[in-house]
């Protein structure tokens, strides 16, 4: 990649004039969307108290907080202040930004409601995922899947904080036309396309991927290794940095199960507590979503966050306030850190490919849509094949890590089958009367589980609905598994 | 593509595929072979020392068989022959593989036979000149690799020189490579059974996209099928020359159909019941007449939505698979890679990257004998024990996956870009 980029910092056609002009800075180049860092001016926010649950194994607090304030707040000061709102889908309404200044007059407004402290620093640095336009393709095909996928991404996006899986803040939408200079490079006579970029503008989450972390967790040599950070496409290159296994394993970490190295100088990715932690955490992450009907489509190690890098906690004592690739400097990376309350903060990001499942799962009650459960599983179990896979293909031997992932994500469903969750959710339900057919499926399901299995909520936990569901999703990852094989199979 | 045509088995005469003659292909920066583990089992021939292989394909509707000649002197491969026969459907039918293998079998013998007779000419005994005997071992249809195997066997035994099983992806990809000398390109395998974005990683071919149900040319080939479009000399063909009479002045309508894309793997089959169901509308016009009014749509309407679709689909995750890799060249093989809407979509996409598209070439993209010979002289000359395989050993995989071949010509890249 970085190949690639030395003679320009970006490809595709130039970026909005908006987005480079100011001092945003390019994080990452990525096939069909440049990820831009950018400040914005703010008027000093009100202080206010800011509840910080960011627990992602449980992120009930988050839900409430952003169903009770950040919602109906951050929408209704677009309105008054002015900015419309673009329908995103879903009866999910986005701030639509049609010029780069009402974006820090927005910004400025929201930020005095109080549900946006949840992440202390008021944005002043925000992302912008800009969507840029495929010259290879169709023009009309490529509108549309630039529009629907930033659309469908924030749309995702606002479904999954408000089921209360962690991933950023939507703050905006636009569809700003390519800047004026891919126009005088062209011409040449041919004919003339507008092309639309999209920008999604979104928290800026701290931390690193968790393919950097795992990344760097198997090399201690050169931890430096990090510091690509800005080149998130250097995926290509960090495995050469890879340490060895039968150095890695000397972690202090606990009852750690260190793989035995057949060949000990081979790259494979630690298996210890921590490692696991994070697996399991992203299982339960991912059960979390597809619990509320969301399909993330691109699940890899990239696209989720780890926020709270266990050195960044060494370092200063608990929060991660810098951008791990700052903070890291060769000897604390891998020596290991007390962390046994260490629990692992995530975020999912890039949900440029999500979808919701359409089906209720309270027309599935009445078990006259098996049908539709069945595709449900599918997709799901599609998902976290993709997910699988990713974890396979750039993490070697890590198959201990995704079986651990797939316990986390089973075990999320069958703690829902209890009757805590069950309450809680069931309020977001009641509080919130525009929650998305998908969304409320689940929680409709929820609620229904209060009824039906009242009787016994705790004796048979994963007898209940949501762990037959489950099952029912893992048992067809297996048989996408199986169809993976045989797809070479003329068909 | 169009070039082979389909001749009533009564009439079978030694013939050649029509393809241009091929190049010599210098090794440039491929590794020269070194001296074969299998010196016991392969003996070079006599002059100069050259090596050649006799490759037999026969995994879909294509029987081919090629001689290949390594020459250590000037380090190329050169084809010596390569003729192929195709096997063509009826109007409506796909090839079922009961007639498929009827029909290798046919043409199997002769077409070694003009194998022969054109890469030794005036020869009594041309067999005499071969180091061994590469055949196709899968992924495809049962009956037609079958009938191959066994004529691939018996010549084996016959002629007492040893067999190599070649994976058919596998055979694609290293003809590419040799071909057009890019020595580590993303690979887009389209073919009517395969749909894959392939790159090379410690020690196998791994494919990091796929399809989630049926392959493209599959998709395509079902699709001409309904709106009954000629299987000659190939469906995917036909429905390119029909979406060809898009142009600037008369431009086709373009309909837009399901794009899916999962992570870096494609599905068509939603697309294909979807175009399906649109030929059944009453807005759809099959025959070319002009379109009456705005929502109408005719065959050639849907040739080129279909095209534009699907070909946006696999550039999509070939480029994923660029930007995952971090490579920018591009490689592809496979039937559908004839096409040249998907070679100039794949051209613009790469040049964009500032990136290398390597040319289309029939050696590779179409099915034939040499490039299973090419695969399997890499097997003999690098002693891959697990091509070089004892007769017991050579039952035919319909399903063969191609990460499952060690690559044991290429060097192990240890962990990169796993
Ligand atoms: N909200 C965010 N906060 C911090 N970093 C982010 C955020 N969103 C994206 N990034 C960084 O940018 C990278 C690419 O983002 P994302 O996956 O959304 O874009 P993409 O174009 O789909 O990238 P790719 O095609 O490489 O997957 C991420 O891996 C992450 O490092
Ligand atoms: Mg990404």
């Amino acid at each position: 990649m970085s190949k690639i980029l030395s003679s320009k910092p970006w490809y595709g056609p130039p970026p909005p004039a908006e987005v480079t002009c100011g001092s945003g800075k390019l994080l990452s180049q990525g096939a069909e969307a440049r990820i831009w860092l950018l400040p914005v001016p703010l008027p000093t926010p009100s202080p206010s108290t800011s509840t910080n649950t960011d627990d992602t194994t449980d992120g009930r607090g988050h839900v409430i907080n952003y169903q009770s304030d950040n919602k109906n707040a951050s929408i209704d000061k677009a309105m008054t202040s002015s900015i419309r709102t673009l329908h995103v889908g879903g009866g999910i309404h986005v701030p639509h930004i049609m010029h780069f200044s009402q974006l820090s007059t927005h910004l400025a407004s929201t930020s005095n409601s109080s549900s946006s402290q949840q992440h202390p620093p008021s944005p002043t640095v925000i992302i912008v995922k800009e969507r840029f336009s495929k010259k290879y393709r169709h023009p009309t095909l490529d509108a549309t899947l630039t529009k629907n996928r930033t659309k469908g991404e924030a749309r995702s996006l606002i479904r999954c904080l408000k089921a209360g899986v962690s991933c950023p803040q939507v703050l905006g939408i636009a569809h700003w036309p390519a800047s004026a200079t891919s126009i005088n490079n062209n011409n040449t006579g041919t004919t003339q396309k507008t092309t639309t970029s999209s920008c999604l503008f979104l928290e800026w989450i701290e931390g690193c991927t968790v393919r950097q972390y795992l990344e760097h967790r198997s090399s201690s040599t050169t931890p430096s290794s990090l510091n690509e950070l800005d080149d998130d496409s250097s995926s290509n290159t960090p495995n050469t940095k890879r340490h060895r296994c039968n150095n890695d394993c000397n972690d202090d970490n606990g009852d750690e199960s260190p793989i035995p190295s057949k060949q000990p100088d081979r790259i494979t990715t630690p298996i210890d507590t921590q490692t696991l932690c994070v697996a399991r955490t992203i299982g339960q992450l991912v059960g979390k979503m597809h619990a509320a009907g969301i399909i993330h489509g691109d699940l890899t190690t990239s696209n989720i966050m780890l926020k709270n890098p266990p050195w960044a906690i060494n370092s200063d004592g608990g929060s991660s306030s810098s951008r791990c690739g700052e903070t890291i400097d060769g000897d604390d990376a891998n020596n290991n850190i007390p962390l046994l309350d260490w629990r692992p903060q995530l975020a999912l990001i890039d949900f440029g490919l999500a979808s919701s499942t359409t089906s209720t799962t309270t027309a599935a009650n009445n078990s006259s849509n098996t049908n539709k459960q069945q595709h449900n599983a599918e997709e799901k179990a599609v998902d976290l094949y993709v997910l699988e896979r990713a974890f396979l293909s750039s993490h070697p031997e890590s198959e201990r890590l995704v079986e651990e992932l797939l316990g986390g994500y089973r075990d999320y469903f069958v703690s829902l089958d209890g009757s805590t969750d069950v309450v809680v959710v069931g309020k977001d339900d009641a509080q919130d009367v525009t929650v998305t057919a998908a969304a409320s499926c689940d929680i409709g399901d929820k609620v229904d589980d209060v009824t039906a299995t009242g009787t016994s909520p705790t004796t048979r936990p994963s007898k209940g609905k949501h762990g037959h569901a489950a099952k029912m999703i893992l048992n067809r990852l297996e048989q996408v598994r199986m169809r993976g094989r045989k797809r070479e199979c003329f068909g | 593509m169009a070039s082979d045509s389909h001749a009533p088995a009564a009439a079978i005469r030694p013939c050649t595929a029509t393809d241009p003659p091929c190049p010599i292909a210098p090794l440039h920066n491929l590794p020269i072979p070194p001296p074969s583990h299998f010196a016991h089992l392969y003996k070079p021939n006599a002059i100069n020392g050259k090596t050649i292989v006799l490759g037999i394909e026969g995994s879909a509707n294509k029987v081919g068989v090629g001689v290949l000649c390594y020459d250590p002197i000037s380090s190329t491969y050169q084809t010596l022959s390569n003729p192929r026969k195709t096997y063509v459907s009826p109007i409506g039918c796909g090839f079922l593989p009961k007639e498929t293998a009827w029909h290798h079998q046919a043409h199997i013998v002769p077409l070694i036979r003009a194998a022969l007779n054109e890469a030794f000419p005036n020869e009594l005994n041309p067999e005499q000149h071969l180091s061994a005997i590469a055949f196709t071992l899968g992924p495809g249809m049962g009956g037609p690799l079958k009938s191959c195997a066994i004529a691939a066997r018996s010549l084996s035994l016959l002629w007492k020189i040893p067999l190599i099983a070649v994976n058919h992806c596998i055979a694609h990809i290293e003809m590419g490579r040799v071909a057009t000398q890019a020595s580590d390109p993303v690979v887009l395998y389209v073919s009517g059974g395969n749909t894959q974005v392939i790159a090379y990683s410690d020690g196998r071919y791994r494919i990091f996209g796929e399809t989630i149900d049926i392959a493209v040319g599959n998709c395509l080939d079902r699709f001409a099928r309904v709106v009954g479009l000629s299987n000659d000399p190939s469906p995917g063909y036909n429905i390119e020359v029909m979406a060809r009479k898009h142009s600037m002045d008369k431009p086709l309508k373009f309909v837009e159909l399901p794009y899916v894309v999962k992570g870096m793997d494609v599905s068509f089959s939603g697309l294909l019941t979807f175009i399906e169901e649109l030929t059944r509308r009453r807005e759809f016009i099959k025959d070319d007449e002009e379109r009456q009014s705005e929502n109408q749509f005719t065959t050639a309407d849907l040739c080129y939505s279909l095209q534009e679709t699907i070909f946006a689909m696999l550039i999509e995750i070939t480029e994923r698979t660029m930007a995952h890799c971090g490579q920018n060249s591009v490689l592809i093989v496979g039937g559908v890679g004839c096409n040249r809407r998907l070679q100039d979509m794949m051209a613009e996409m790469v040049a964009d990257r500032g990136g290398t598209l390597c040319a289309m070439d029939h050696r590779y993209c179409i099915d034939n004998g040499a490039m299973i010979a090419q695969a399997g002289m890499f097997g003999l000359q690098y002693g891959s024990t697990e091509m070089v395989v004892k007769l017991e050993d050579t039952e035919c995989r319909q399903r063969y996956r191609t990460d499952q071949v060690e690559v044991v010509w290429r060097p192990k890249t240890r962990g990169k870009h796993a």
